[in-house]
């Protein structure tokens, strides 16, 4: 290793570990339970109060356009040109590579791995969160940068469906939610594929929220798999984990057809008496009959 | 007369039943720790507890979970442990079982055997199975630990993309059960790894162990310590080392009383957000007059007068009666077999119009329909006590798609309800106390609201136009009035206008029903329902 890869490294894991410590900060800010009622209704006013889909205190996507913002600002051409600037294509390949390069930490910590770094350290978990935390964040500047690039009438550098495939399979699923949000993008032109990536996120994933999100990509591209979103579906509502299971039921009605209505029907049989699943696939199904008898 | 019987005894049947969207804990992660209770290596003793009322309702843990809390002023008496121990253990064993089973059909015994096994050894490692306790100076607590990040048996972890939506901190099912979760996918994807395999012709006994053992140093140290347990250098070697030790040693097996010994709560039910079936110790003394009687068909009733029963098939029925009661509210609820022939045998009568119910009970609460304006700016969230969706604008007005009322005596008020650009949520109004401190009401009764507030509903004397696709049809009375009378009138074609006489609000889902005025015609069409989602958009569009 020369002197200036040296550097270069020292200068990655020195951003490391300021970016995981930004998190762990960001993390830290967590609301404490009001003493009274009252108290909970107190939230920071806000310039703009409408609809926040990520949230008050989810940073990633801000910082990602800021990032963004960096590099496109200082690209002369970046308004004019059909092609997109040096700076923006060495961007989405700087950032591919230290995905790559992050992924290869996870498999083997080694050499150039921030196995040392105080963050790693300071718990089981640490090391994994770190680098779960730095794929979560070039996945969110990725996904800026793409959407920078449609804005100018540029298709993205890189294959966004190539990148949401692979990280679809990772196991943590704040990395599958980036996943997510990348692989929205092509809704309009990939739709096969978004379908695709939805399923699969739905079919591993234990989280409420990341069900939620795959569904709502589901919904919007049902029509280029209609058959893998049905199968998807069952399967999920009959052997997936307690809270998908849930989330799934409680969003069902616009899935329910005159072809599967009869399956759906039938995991209903089976569901708990008096749980969430039960009550959920029972209006979802009871608006469905409706909608056909009246 | 008999309206106010109907009233009193739906009161009292109401007074404990909560709503099945608000079992966990109503508030992000709490990351601060009162009235610390230091903790010691024992069961139910161990990682340190903080004030369990910053987690939850403590009535949840004296009604339901009263097997589940270890008092440290018993400390020394060996058999209050083992009590615990015991229904602990069965806790952890069903819930392993079930959601083995649930996620793979097809498993093994062993392997469930091992599954639960290694659940009973995470949680052993984790807290000592300490969950809830009653400090010896008195008091309820939560155990807590890592520096007050991860939080009950089971350590759940905020980083845990599940833990955006609800906090899973507080409710032992729920703690318990999402870490068996996120123990399975550690499992799961333990089971595909080489480094399970340590010798040639090993026996699926050691498979499983050696699973057991990598799911673990997962759960511990991420996905990629998959294989952690295999390297005794690793800087948290020990962790594996002690977990090992714990599932070999079975320290926990001195204090269990029975291995077979049987829950007395219906953990699947619990889980899924049923307060009712979660019953409470038989406590002598209790009439059952004052209890809601849960069924075996699934629906739930009271009784007044010893001879007929009053019930509902939904729970969501019974929401907006509760509160009223304060007598009612501190009674446990009582299973009935249908074997119990002297209650299973008597007459009911179900009652079904949530709304009406809802008006009647909290006459201070606005009803579906009416206007809330919020005098703060208030949080959205997706589901009560979720992940905040958006903020409302100080004396921003909405409609209300839907209420829910909390059972304990705060009695905290929330609404739905939906901005312009489509997204719904939830907003806490305070508790009655607060009166009309975040959200001023303004009463309706379906009347037109000021033309400032974005109208998802319809209102009398407005027009609606058809928006289902294949047309609507037009009745000669609502489906819930029931009967073989009903006849269709006409067909209203997709952009049809009517005026709007009357609205009527029934079900669970409060399903809309539509008396209205055509160009020849007066008769019933249904409108869409506002629970879990609204749906009227797909049946009529309000003008």
């Amino acid at each position: 290793m020369d002197s200036q890869e040296k550097n270069a490294l020292v200068f990655k894991l020195t951003g490391i570990v300021i970016l995981a410590t930004l998190a762990i900060a960001a993390l830290n800010h967590t609301q404490v339970r009001p003493t009274e009622s009252s108290v909970q209704n107190e939230e920071p006013a806000r310039s703009s109060f409408e609809a926040m889909p990520e949230g008050p205190k989810n940073t990633v996507s801000d910082r990602a356009k800021a990032r963004v913002g960096k590099i496109t600002q200082t690209s002369a051409l970046s308004s004019v040109s059909t092609k997109p600037s040096v700076k923006v294509r060495q961007a989405a390949d700087d950032s591919i590579a230290y995905l790559k390069k992050i992924r290869g930490c996870e498999k083997n910590p080694g050499l150039g791995c921030p196995i040392d770094s105080a963050v790693a350290k300071s718990e089981p978990a640490g090391y994994s969160n770190l680098l779960v935390d730095e794929t979560v964040q070039e996945l969110a500047f990725l996904k800026a940068l793409a959407e920078a690039e449609a804005r100018e009438y540029r298709r993205p550098t890189f294959s966004v469906e190539a990148v949401s495939r692979a990280y679809i399979r990772h196991r943590d699923d704040n990395v599958r939610e980036q996943a997510l949000h990348l692989a929205s993008l092509l809704v309009e032109t990939e739709p096969r594929a978004v379908v695709e990536i939805a399923s699969r996120a739905l079919s591993a994933t234990i989280s409420g929220p990341l069900a939620d999100q795959a569904l709502d990509l589901m919904y919007a591209t049902r029509s280029a798999n209609p058959n893998l979103v049905d199968r998807t579906l069952l399967r999920t509502l009959k052997v997936g984990g307690w809270d998908v299971r849930d989330t799934v039921a409680g969003r069902i009605l616009p899935f329910i057809s005159t072809e599967n209505r009869q399956a759906f029907a039938a995991v209903l049989e089976k569901a708990p008496n008096r749980s969430k699943l039960a009550l959920h696939l029972k209006l979802g199904i009871e608006e469905f009959d409706r909608m056909e008898r009246l | 007369m008999i309206f106010k019987g109907a009233v009193l005894i739906a009161i009292v049947m109401g007074a404990l039943v909560s709503s099945i969207e608000r079992v966990e804990a109503r508030v992000p992660f709490v990351r601060e720790c009162t009235g610390r209770d230091i903790g010691q290596w024992a069961f139910g003793e161990g990682a340190d507890g903080c004030d369990a009322n910053r987690f939850g309702s403590v009535s949840r843990i004296k009604y339901i979970y009263s097997d589940f809390v270890f008092d440290r002023s018993k400390s020394g008496d060996t058999e209050h442990r083992k009590d615990y121990v015991t229904n602990v253990n069965a806790l952890l064993r069903d819930l392993a079982s079930q959601y083995m089973r649930a996620r793979r059909p097809d498993v093994q015994e062993d392997e469930v055997a091992a599954f639960i096994e290694a659940i009973r050894a995470v949680a052993h490692q984790e807290t000592y199975w300490s969950h809830y306790r009653v400090a010896a100076r008195g008091g309820h607590k939560l155990a807590t630990g890592d520096r007050n990040i991860s939080h009950g048996m089971m350590q759940i972890n905020q980083r845990y993309h599940a833990s955006k939506d609800q906090d899973r901190s507080f409710d032992l099912v729920g703690n318990v059960g999402f870490g068996i979760e996120h123990f399975y996918d550690e499992w799961d994807a333990a089971s595909k790894t080489k480094c399970i395999m340590r010798s040639k012709g090993q026996s699926r006994a050691q498979t499983l162990e050696n699973i057991t053992r990598a799911a673990y140093s997962s759960y511990n140290g991420g996905p990629g310590a998959v294989c952690r347990w295999t390297n005794p250098k690793h800087t948290w070697a020990k962790n594996d080392k002690n977990y090992f030790k714990k599932l070999k040693g079975r320290e926990w097996s001195e204090w269990v009383r029975a291995d077979d010994h049987k829950i007395a709560l219906d953990l699947e039910c619990v889980r899924s957000g049923d307060e009712l079936c979660a019953v409470a110790k038989e406590r002598m003394g209790e009439y059952i007059a004052s209890r809601p009687l849960l069924m075996e068909d699934g629906s739930t009733c009271v009784t007044t007068d010893g001879r007929s029963l009053h019930c509902a098939h939904d729970l969501r029925v019974f929401t907006c009666l509760a509160g009223l009661s304060a007598d009612v509210a501190g009674a446990a609820p009582l299973k009935v077999k249908s074997s119990d022939r002297d209650i299973a045998k008597m007459p009911r009568k179900f009652h079904e119009n949530r709304l009406e119910m809802c008006r009647t009970s909290f006459s201070e609460v606005a009803s579906i329909g009416d206007i809330v304006t919020t005098n703060l700016a208030v949080a959205i969230r997706g589901t009560i006590g979720g992940k905040t969706v958006g903020f409302t604008k100080k004396g921003q007005a909405f409609q209300v798609l839907d209420i829910e009322v909390d059972l304990d005596e705060n009695a905290e008020r929330y609404y739905r309800i939906r901005l312009p650009n489509k997204v719904e949520g939830w907003i806490s109004a305070g508790d009655k106390a607060a009166g009309e401190k975040f959200a001023s009401i303004q009463r309706l009764d379906f009347s037109a609201p000021m033309k400032s507030v974005t109208r998802w509903l319809p209102s009398k004397g407005g027009v609606v136009a058809i928006a289902k696709a294949d047309g609507l049809k037009l009745l000669t009375a609502p489906e819930q009035a029931g009967g073989s009378s009903i006849e269709t009138k006409a067909v209203l074609v997709k952009g049809t206008s009517a005026e709007v006489e009357e609205i009527l609000i029934s079900g669970a889902a409060n399903e809309i029903w539509l008396r209205v005025k055509t160009a020849g015609d007066v008769g019933y069409i249904y409108a869409g329902r506002t629970f879990p989602t609204l749906t009227l958009d797909q049946w009529i569009t309000v003008k």
